[in-house]
């Protein structure tokens, strides 16, 4: 089947196709044919899900055009996933592929705003940036410490509204954010209002833009691990697993079996520790704060775990290239099987109480999206698998050991916020399993990958040797250098896919870090999903879909 | 309950310091109003990231804020004596932050919670602000990225110190513009 699939793709594209890893695949496309060859992808191969669209800026290299775009497409049904390149000038024009993907329209603002990309069907808004910012960060002769001030903030109502003169229309505008308590962060909606039903709704988003991917042109591959905690804040050990495997796979590095058991432990127990947020923040804005502080203490008996293993609560950074920054502690293990059994315990209370609760129920199946929509939008993770398609990166594809423990995959049918909140609590459950497996047949060995130009040698045997004295001063001051080359690196993130698209060109920095954060396209679909719905159930929407601004921003 | 009989009762000691060091009974009445507002500090956070989770843990699970006075969290500016700044502030994020800051009824304080509203942390980047001071006065800063709680609850008692002394705030500072080498 597969090779059928591949001499089909061969057929169309001839030479220009080639397959870098399993499941990587790779096309060159041109700015003529790519219309075509993303209607071909899209309707005869079903790439049905827009993961990622990602500028390059080539000006430090000799290539003969500046610009480089790559779109990253996904097929569900064979797990492939294919990179369609194309270049360009300043002066060319992409065609939009909003018609094809509607989730690609965030995207392509953010290739304007970044890079200075046009479009053939006119110019586009900044989405991440103000509106009053000059040039385009991601441009390598961009200065990092350019700063802009905004003057006035922008008024997202529509401009006859603001003209309005005389008694008060039936509906109208209501603003909530960006610093709002409901918000956990700054994300700023302005809905339109009939009474109390939801007409339209507009987004505003970049208030926590923080430059994370120019920040990484300038740093060592083991720098950007703790500017990787602070994406998703609620599950920072997720991230740093998502990066170090990137790179891991870029340089073909087979990490120790521990260190392997180690990361899903924790992965495991931080993708519990942000359920539990959200869950606890969605019974908080339905009215039942009581639920947010039961969660919470369930949360600190999680990171306290983490603070005995690394010394942080919330930004772990816990992971090193080629492995885990340290090994267990003595009891820890033990410690974490207790914590995992008193969860299991106090959450089986919960569940019961707010599964079966009508009230709950009354209040939370609202706000349903069809298994279409939230492809076409581009969902993973938790809020497409509660629209009945199961799609999980840790049983598709198996990475660590994921293949070898117990666990499965919880799906909702209707795509509404009980069946998020049923998925996302059915979920806690089932990464406590994962973890109790692990901790169980915990393999032995080293933490860390024993290769002196991956991983620092023995602290002991630093001031003893000159060996490897000089190992230690050459990687501190050289740091990791992977081979030259690009890779598009995906995990099971909390809320969903979490990519990392890397291109390296053998220097101790990377070239260009691009991050495919799954609340993006999750956020997107937000007014078409309210719509129709009162003010109330909207606030349970945008907890229930779990949008992390650190993330959404970067 | 404690009336002003007890209160009195309690404090004696300080207060009769207090009364042999002033001279006019205004400035007994002056210290007075002081203790009484550092005594019922209503919190506003402003919170925008990783911090402002930290500081909704802190009081749901971890500490009591009740004891320091400041269990009160109001989200509105105009019934709050006290900005908690938590998290990253961005350029596109500077004007509301000021405009929030305004609303606020005089005498007011800002505490500015982690190293990106003290400095921009770790962020030296085209859109973030390098520290909150930089758009609104700040009293007290407190460094960790997030900030433990034990960190949190020490600056709030430095506010509090602050505020019981009188203290003078401290000024806007005015971004330098950029040389031209």
């Amino acid at each position: 089947m597969a090779n059928e699939f591949f001499q089909k793709l061969k057929n169309y594209f001839g030479n220009q196709f080639s397959e870098l890893r399993p499941h990587e695949l790779v096309v060159k496309s041109s700015l003529e044919s790519l219309s075509d060859h993303l209607k071909f992808l899209k309707n005869d191969c079903q790439f049905v899900l827009l993961l990622d669209i990602c500028g390059v800026d080539n000006k430090e290299r000799d290539f003969s055009k500046r610009f480089e775009v790559n779109y990253h497409f996904l097929n569900l049904e064979k797990h492939l996933r294919i990179r369609v390149k194309v270049f360009l000038d300043e002066t060319e024009r992409l065609p939009s592929v909003v018609s094809l993907w509607k989730g690609a329209e965030w995207f392509e603002r953010e290739l304007w705003d970044m890079f200075g990309v046009s479009f053939e069907d006119g110019p586009r808004e900044r989405l991440l940036n103000h509106h009053e910012f000059q040039g385009h960060p991601l441009r390598k002769d961009f200065d990092i410490e350019n700063r802009q001030k905004l003057s006035t903030p922008v008024n997202l109502a529509p401009e006859s509204y603001k003209k309005l003169k005389g008694p008060p229309p039936e509906s109208y505008w209501l603003n909530i954010g960006p610093s709002h308590p409901i918000t956990k962060g700054s994300l700023r909606i302005m809905v339109e209002l009939e009474g109390e039903k939801i007409k339209d709704a507009l987004l505003e988003v970049g208030y926590l833009h923080r430059g994370f991917e120019k920040l990484c042109e300038g740093l060592k591959y083991n720098q950007i691990i703790p500017h990787t905690d602070r994406l998703n804040y609620c599950s920072a050990a997720l991230n740093n697993i998502g990066w170090c495997k990137a790179i891991e796979d870029l340089m073909d590095l087979e990490i120790p079996e521990r260190a392997k058991a180690l990361r899903m432990v924790f992965g495991e127990l931080s993708r519990v520790v942000d359920h539990f947020i959200s869950i606890g923040s969605m019974a908080e804005d339905l009215g039942a704060p009581t639920g947010l502080w039961f969660f919470l203490e369930q949360r600190e008996k999680i990171c306290r775990l983490f603070e005995k293993y690394c010394g942080a609560r919330v930004s772990l950074s816990l992971t090193r290239i080629g492995g885990m920054s340290q090994d267990l502690p003595i009891g820890w293990a033990n410690e974490c099987l207790n914590v995992v059994k008193s969860l299991k315990k106090s959450l089986e209370d919960v569940s019961k109480m707010f599964s079966q609760l009508p009230w709950w129920m009354d209040k939370t199946r609202v706000c349903a999206i069809t298994a279409k929509d939230a492809l076409a939008w581009g969902f993973t993770g938790p809020c497409l698998r509660a629209c009945g398609i199961n799609y999980d990166l840790r049983k598709v594809n198996p990475y660590y050991f994921y293949d070898d423990v117990e666990f499965e995959i919880p799906l909702g049918s209707n795509g509404d916020v009980y069946d998020r909140y049923l998925v996302r609590s059915e979920e806690i459950k089932q990464s406590l399993k994962i973890v109790t497996q692990v901790l169980d047949y915990l393999p032995p060995g080293p933490h860390i990958v024993e290769d002196e130009r991956i991983a620092l040698p023995e602290k002991s045997l630093v001031h003893k040797r000159g060996e490897a004295f000089n190992q230690h001063n050459d990687l501190i001051k050289y740091g990791v250098r992977p081979p030259v080359g690009e890779i598009y690196s995906a995990t099971e993130g909390a809320n969903g896919e979490l990519g990392f698209y890397v291109q390296s060109i053998g220097e101790e920095t990377p070239y260009r870090v691009k991050v495919r954060p799954p609340c993006f396209p999750i956020f997107q679909a937000y007014p078409e999903v309210v719509k129709g719905s009162s003010l109330s159930d909207a606030y349970a929407t945008l907890t229930s879909m779990n949008i992390i601004p650190g993330e959404l921003d970067r | 309950m404690t009336g002003p009989q007890d209160f009195i009762q309690q404090e004696e000691d300080f207060l009769l310091e207090k009364l042999v060091m002033t001279t006019k009974a205004s400035g007994l009445i002056d210290w007075l109003k002081r203790w009484g507002q550092s005594n019922s500090l209503w919190t506003l956070p402003f919170g925008s990231s990783c911090c402002a989770l930290e500081f909704i843990l802190l009081g749901a699970s971890q500490k009591k804020l009740d004891d320091m006075g400041c269990d009160i969290v109001r989200h509105s500016p105009e019934r709050s004596d006290l900005m908690i700044i938590a998290g990253t502030i961005t350029e596109k994020q500077a004007p509301i932050l000021k405009s929030v800051y305004d609303k606020m009824l005089s005498p007011k304080w800002v505490l500015a919670m982690g190293s990106c509203a003290s400095s921009g942390g770790l962020y030296r980047t085209y859109s973030v602000v390098q520290g909150a001071s930089r758009e609104v006065p700040v009293d007290v800063y407190i460094p960790g990225c997030p900030p433990t709680s034990d960190a949190v609850i020490e600056g709030l008692k430095l506010i509090k110190e602050r505020i019981l002394k009188g203290a003078k705030k401290t000024p806007v500072i005015k971004k330098k513009p950029p040389l031209n080498l």
